[in-house]
Order: structure tokens, then sequence, then C-alpha cells
């Protein structure tokens, strides 16, 4: 129990202690220790990429194995990944930023991740189509805000009417903001809880369970 | 439980507010549930719609029951003298019923016992102004109109000729000359639900390549100047020649559209002021989109690479991997990204251990969640002055940030990217992009008006309808 519950509870207690306690005091001291802390956590992240490739080739590999359910997809992505990893990893390239693989990053990721994208315009475009309708007084607001910023963010808007961008701007600034400052606030109070039950053993996710 | 619609009598799942295929309010005021079935019928409704089950009247003083139609029900009495019970001759729910959305669901009128009023002349109407026809005759409801007596029958000759009852209901309905002349309304929405928005959708796209086809001052050089841009283009018009600048790109090609523009107008104005810039990135593709900028700009202000600029490249761990910034950029990024030498001693950073030593931060970020990172992690713990460019759906998110101080200046979307161009005198490819999202803007914004305006017409119409079958 105490190598399996008590030990982690206990590096993560004083890892996290020692991350706070370095932000609000200067010392350099502290700093050198949060700054090693901290890059274990690239080094973890750059860790889980990998994990995250692993995964990625094992799950589509097998549904190629077996023709699974839309199999060719699966083959279009192992060999787009295996592309850009040979082209970067191929002895004399300049890896990442090798010409070969911003060519293949310029045209081919870019243009089609960007395409994507765009369509989002055409979702957003019908979704205010039958969002914004007169049904209730409520509605009948949402419609009237949606109107003035989606008019007033533009030039034309100040052509119809030069003070509809002071409207738009008022209304992002003071109703929104206000509404922002709401959720912030409410987040990092959230945020404190959830941090000092971490410290405190309340919680435990790193140790798969809520609590012992 | 399906809701029925009272317009068009497609089945909709429990629940819904709205009809699926005509969009007709199925719980709004205007409504009225069968108590037999749960169909919606309208407010002035004396039988069910679907069933044919009399509907309890309105209470008085409710909203739309009309004093005629009070008037009448004093006159003519319960409707349920002409009402029967299907439970005395259909006792089994009769197999095979579909409803329109392909269900197999068997409507309550048919599977439980039910009273059934044969010729309730409110439902036939009610129909037949929908457009829907007279409605299904199940096998039961006709074996139910055969077992009559032939003395409960009216004394009409063709009723006790061997014709099915059924066979003479759909006969009187199918000819309309002997109805009663009233206007045959078909719901505009069901064939409007289709058209409308692939309309929208050739609108939108002519007006987004409209600027690029006909090229021309579309905007009129009526692009409003905002505070928040002026403040960005104030800090950094404050740079001394030399100062260090640390630009964090924070876009991939799903938002190049929108953040380049940004990005290109800052870097040429930091490059104007003879600012020594270093580029980081959160995000894995952010290095590359960091080198097209650069690729775009550098060579036309003269800056080479290593000496007045330098991508530093990704780095891994998001908000934690932020404070190691502080300690020691060098250790943070040994090698750079465009040339992958180490960065200890290049040109560029002399003088810079940590993000403590830039003059400037700047922040491209599209998603409100990494600026907010760099906000709290940089700015807050290290108080470095700090300005941000941010797609238009974060401008809402960033506003408190502006208006505490904690940021210099803000650039939101493609309009802060063209104001930034005229700032500085030489408008680019965001004032052009700022024309096409005009053009898109209004074609949004006149569709939506057109469709209330379409919305109350048809309301006003249908209430009227409504209030003439009442009376």
């Amino acid at each position: 129990v105490i190598v399996s519950r008590y030990l982690p509870l206990s590096v993560a207690a004083s890892a996290g202690a020692l991350v706070l306690v370095s932000f609000f005091f200067k010392n350099s001291l502290l700093d050198n220790l949060s700054g090693i802390i901290t890059g274990w956590v690239t080094l973890l992240v750059a860790f889980g990429l990998f994990l995250g490739i692993w995964n990625l080739v094992s799950r589509h590999a097998s549904r190629v194995r077996n023709r699974g359910r839309d199999w060719p997809h699966s083959l279009v992505v192992l060999a787009g990944l295996f592309a850009m990893l040979a082209l970067g990893f191929w002895p004399g390239s300049a890896g990442p930023n090798d010409s070969a693989v911003s060519w293949g990053y310029r045209y081919v990721y870019a243009p089609l991740n960007a395409t994507v994208f765009s369509l989002l315009a055409f979702f957003v475009a019908s979704a205010a189509y039958r969002t914004l309708r007169l049904r209730t007084r409520e509605s009948a607001v949402l419609l009237v805000v949606g109107v003035v910023v989606l008019l007033g963010q533009v030039p034309i808007g100040f052509q119809i009417w030069p003070d509809l961008p002071l409207l738009k701007g008022w209304l992002l600034d003071v109703p929104a903001a206000s509404g922002v400052r709401g959720i912030v606030l409410g987040v990092a109070l959230g945020t404190v809880t959830a941090g000092l039950r971490i410290l405190l053993g309340q919680d435990r996710p790193y140790l798969g369970g809520p609590k012992l | 439980m399906t809701v029925y619609c009272g317009g068009c009598n497609t089945a909709n799942r429990d629940g819904s507010i709205f009809c699926n295929r005509c969009g007709q309010n199925l719980a709004g005021p205007a409504q009225r549930s069968c108590p037999q079935c749960a169909a919606s019928n309208l407010r002035d409704a004396r039988s069910c719609l679907r069933c044919g089950a009399p509907l309890p009247l309105p209470e008085a003083g409710e909203p739309g029951l009309t004093a005629m139609t009070a008037l009448e029900e004093e006159e003519e009495g319960p409707l349920e003298a002409d009402v029967f019970s299907l439970a005395d001759v259909a006792p089994h729910p009769v197999d095979g019923f579909r409803a329109e959305d392909g269900s197999q669901e068997i409507p309550g009128a048919v599977s439980a016992p039910v009273p059934v009023a044969l010729a309730d002349a409110d439902q036939l109407l009610q129909r037949l102004e929908a457009g829907l026809g007279p409605g299904p005759i199940t096998p039961a409801m006709d074996a139910a109109a055969r077992s009559i007596p032939a003395f409960d029958l009216p004394t009409d000759p063709s009723l006790v000729h061997p014709v099915s009852p059924a066979d003479t209901f759909a006969a009187v309905v199918a000819s309309r000359d002997s109805l009663p002349s009233r206007p045959v309304q078909t719901p505009p929405p069901a064939r409007a639900a289709r058209f409308v928005p692939r309309l929208l959708y050739v609108a939108l796209l002519a007006a987004v390549m409209a600027p690029f086809l006909v090229p021309g001052d579309w905007s009129g050089s009526t692009i409003p100047l905002t505070p928040a841009t002026a403040s960005f283009f104030q800090a950094v018009a404050a740079l001394r020649p030399g100062a260090p600048v640390l630009v964090a790109f924070d876009y991939d090609p799903s938002t190049q559209g929108e953040m380049e523009p940004q990005a290109r107008a800052v870097l040429a104005h930091l490059m104007q002021r003879g600012a020594r810039i270093a580029a980081v990135s959160l995000l894995p593709a952010g290095a590359a989109q960091a080198q097209l900028a650069f690729a775009a700009t550098a060579t036309a202000q003269g800056y080479r690479y290593g000496n007045d600029f330098i991508n530093l490249g990704y780095l891994a761990g998001d908000e934690a991997a932020l404070a190691t910034l502080g300690q020691d950029i060098t250790a943070a990024f040994p090698r750079d990204f465009g040339e992958r030498l180490p960065t200890s001693g290049r040109t560029v950073l002399q003088g810079i251990r940590g993000v403590r030593d830039f003059a400037l931060v700047v922040v491209l970020a599209s998603d409100e969640r990494t600026a907010l990172a760099w906000l709290t992690q940089v700015q807050a713990r290290f108080g470095v002055p700090m300005t941000a460019g941010v797609s238009a759906a974060s401008a809402a998110q960033m506003a408190p940030y502006l208006q505490s101080g904690q940021l210099a200046g803000l650039l939101t979307g493609v309009p802060g990217a063209a104001e930034y161009e005229l700032l500085m005198n030489k408008p680019g490819p965001a004032v052009r992009m700022l024309d096409a999202q005009s053009l898109a803007h209004a074609v949004v914004v006149v569709f939506v008006l057109l469709a209330n305006v379409g919305a109350l017409v048809w309301g006003f119409r249908r209430k009227g309808s409504a209030a003439r079958l009442a009376g």
C-alpha cells in the first residue's frame, strides 16, 4: 500500500506544491527545481506523441489486415504517415525543414486541412439561417444581436449605419465581456478547488480513481 | 411516445418542439394535444386530426377561443353524441400500419380502444386545409363502419347499398365541388426547407468569390479602426530598433486563412521597426506556419535568418511547458527549426536568457485557450508586455484581458488584419479578404431577414385560416 498508493501521492503532492510555490516566490533554487519538473512535462508529452503514433499505426494496420470497414481509408492514413516520416528521416534529409517535407506540408496537408475547415462557413451560414428566427422574446433578442454583430463586424455594416460597429463593440465589450468574466471566475475557482483536492490527496486521477 | 404534427401529420420523436418536416411548433400555445393519441391539433379544433377523438374545449378566456366557437358549442351540444367506441368492434391492434417516417409504431387510435368519430367535418376540413387528403382508413375503421346497424346510419340510399362506407367517404372527399369553397394552403416550409439552404450556399459562394473575380474597392475604404487594433499598432511602433520580440505562431492550416494575414502584417511592421524576432509554437504545425510567414516577409525587408530572426520551433507540453521559457530559452530549444543548428550563441538571441528579456511577446493564436495559456503562464508570471491576434470567434473571450491591461493590443480575425494593413498604409490580402467576408455576412443577414418575414406572413395567413375554420 505504501509503494502503490502513498508514495505516488507524496510525489504528486510535493511536485505540485513546489511548482505552486515557485509561481509566487522568486527564488533561484525554487525556479531551478520547478524548471526540472516542468521539463519532465515536455518529455512526457513527447513520449505521448510516440504512443499516439503507435496506437494509430496498430489500429489502422489491423483494419487493413482484416479488411475491416473503410479499410482503404486506413491504408491512405498509413501511407501518408510513413511517406512523411520517410521524407523527414531519410539520410541527408534536413528533417522537418527539408524541402520535400515542406512541399508535402504546403501543397498537400495545408490545402486539405484548410478545405475541410472552409466547409464550416456553409455550416455556420446554414445554422444562422435556421436558428435566428423570431419565435419568442428571447429569440428576438438573439436575432437582433446576431444581425448587429454580423453586420458590425464588416465594412458593409459601417456603410449601412456608421454607428453599427460602435454598437457591435459595446455588445462585445459590455454584455459579452461580463458573461466571459463570470465564466472565467467560475472556472478559476473550480481550478483552484480541483488543484487543492489533488494536492491534498482527495482526488487521485493518476492512481486510476478518485479516492483510496 | 411519438408526437404527431398538427400541420402535416408527420410522426416526430417524443419531446420534439418543432416538426421535422414542416417546422411547425409542436409545443406552442397554438397547439392542443389529443388526450387519446397525443397528436397535436390546432387550438380551435374540436376533434383530433389523427384519431378523430373529441378534444376538450378551451376554457373561457384562453387565447384562441373565439366567441363564435363558444356560441356554436352551446347551440350544437356536446360532440359525444356522434361517437362510438372502436373497442366494441376492434379489440385487437391492426397490423401493418406504417407511420410517415417509416417507423412501425402502431398509433394509439388503432391499437387502443378509443372513441372514433367517423364523420367529423372538422377533422376532414383540417386535413384538407393542410393539403393532406382525407387520411388513412384502416381495415378496423372500415369494419367498425360496416358493423353499424343500418338504422343508425343517415337515411341515404347509397349507404344501405352494399358499397363500403370507407369507399363512400373517400368518394365524397375526392369530389372537391361538393366541399365548401375554402382556400387550400400548402405548407411552404416543406418546399422551402429543401430549396432555400441550397440557394443560400450558392449565394454565399458567389459572395465570397466576387471580390476576387471582380477586383475593386468593394469596401469603399470604409473599414472602421477599432481601439484594440490601434493599441496593438502603437505597442509595435514604440519598439526601439533591435528590440527582441517573441512571436508565438499558435495556429495551423485550418485557420491559416484568418491568421496568416495577421502574421504577415505584424511581421512586416516588426521588421520595419528593426526588431529581432524569435518564433515559437505550442502546436506541432505552428513551426511550419512560421516558416511560411517569414518566407513571405523576410526577403522583402532584408532580414537574414539567424541574425535578424529565428524559428525556434515546436514546444511540447502546452501550458506547463511555457514555464520553461522563464528559465533558459536555449535550454528549452537546443536547436532551431529552420537550420537545425544549436541556438546557443546565435546573433539574434544575444542578451536573451528567459522570456523576461523580450521587449514584447506577440501571441498569434487561433483559439482562446492557447492565448489564455500565454496570458496566465507568461504575462501574469513574468510581467512581459503582450499583444495578441486571435480568430474572430475568440474575440469575446479575450475582451476582459484587453480591458484589464494584460493585453496591450488585440487583433481579431480578418478585420483586425485589414485594419493593421491600412494603419501601415499598405492594403494587402486582408483588405480583399474582408471584402469577401463583408459580402458573405450581408448574404447571411438577407437570408435570415427574409426567412423571418416569410415566417411572419405565413403565420398571419395560418392564423386567419384557423379563425375562419373556427368561425
